[in-house]
């Protein structure tokens, strides 16, 4: 995490995420921390790689959102709106 | 914003990350008066230049991911508020240390703040390096390796290997 990520509360966007996940029973999702990436305005910001989703930025990854992102694009495998900062353009996602 | 010890420290070791360090000592004191927080590494270092801006937030070494600078900036301000003490040298080739000192009665000291998962972050960070922490209390040490855990757990990269760890920090009250 850079300071920036840190100063808006990326260590309680992680715990969330591993809390979450651990109680879904996804105990081998990996889970990694980076550094800053320069939008330090929309911190805290998560990247969701995946098979069958396309590799998307999450901005302003709250604690709340980052439960939202558990349910809604690892579990049943659909983007949340209102908060992607980086997509693949509509016309390489399939389906 | 929140901004506690617990994240000055993530951050300063965030630094010595970023600095390529294939090995971070973090050391914190804790009295009843005072606390202090001493972190060295073996990354690239700083020459005497770079270490007479490294306070100023328009100063970076990854200018290529971002236009400024605010861990040290931090640190120094909160440094400065609550009427603490803290030292850095670097030198190129050699790495940093960086000292710090809080007096624990003073109202503008920042919150401990969550020393757990701070730790699970550290030790979970991109790259190849070693981090050893000892925290120091009551004439008693309490140390805790990146080494040593992966010896015991594996890679702390997965959902339950980042859970055990955790359970382990809050079991051995860290």
């Amino acid at each position: 995490m850079g300071t920036c990520g840190i100063a808006a509360g990326a260590k309680e966007t992680m715990n969330a995420f591993i809390e979450e996940l651990d109680k879904r029973g996804f105990s081998s999702v990996i889970v990694k921390q980076t550094g800053c990436m320069g939008a330090c305005k929309l911190e805290p910001t998560v990247e969701i790689i995946m098979p069958d989703m396309p590799n998307i930025i999450y901005g302003k990854v709250s604690p709340k959102v980052a439960k939202d992102i558990v349910e809604k694009h690892i579990l049943n495998k659909q983007l949340l709106d209102g908060h992607i900062l980086d997509k693949p353009a509509i016309d390489i996602i399939k389906g | 914003m929140h901004y506690s010890l617990a994240d000055m420290i993530s951050d300063l070791a965030a630094n010595s990350f970023e600095a390529m360090a294939e090995v971070v000592i973090l050391d914190i004191f804790e009295y009843e008066d005072s606390i202090e927080i001493y972190i060295a590494d073996n990354g690239q270092g700083m020459s005497l230049e770079e270490l007479n801006k490294c306070l100023d937030v328009d100063f970076t070494k990854d200018k290529h991911l971002r236009p400024i600078g605010l861990g040290l900036a931090f640190m120094k301000q909160m440094v400065q508020t609550a009427g603490g003490i803290f030292k850095i040298d670097s030198e190129v080739g050699m790495g940093t240390s960086i000292f710090v000192k809080f007096n624990k009665n003073n109202l503008d000291t920042p919150p401990k703040g969550d020393f757990v998962n701070m730790l699970v972050a550290m030790f979970n960070s991109a790259g190849e390096y070693e981090i050893r922490v000892n925290f120091h209390k009551d004439n008693q040490i309490k140390s805790i390796s990146k080494k040593e855990v992966i010896a015991s757990l594996g890679e702390l990269n997965t959902v339950l290997s980042l859970k055990i760890f955790k359970d382990y920090l809050l079991k051995n009250n860290f």
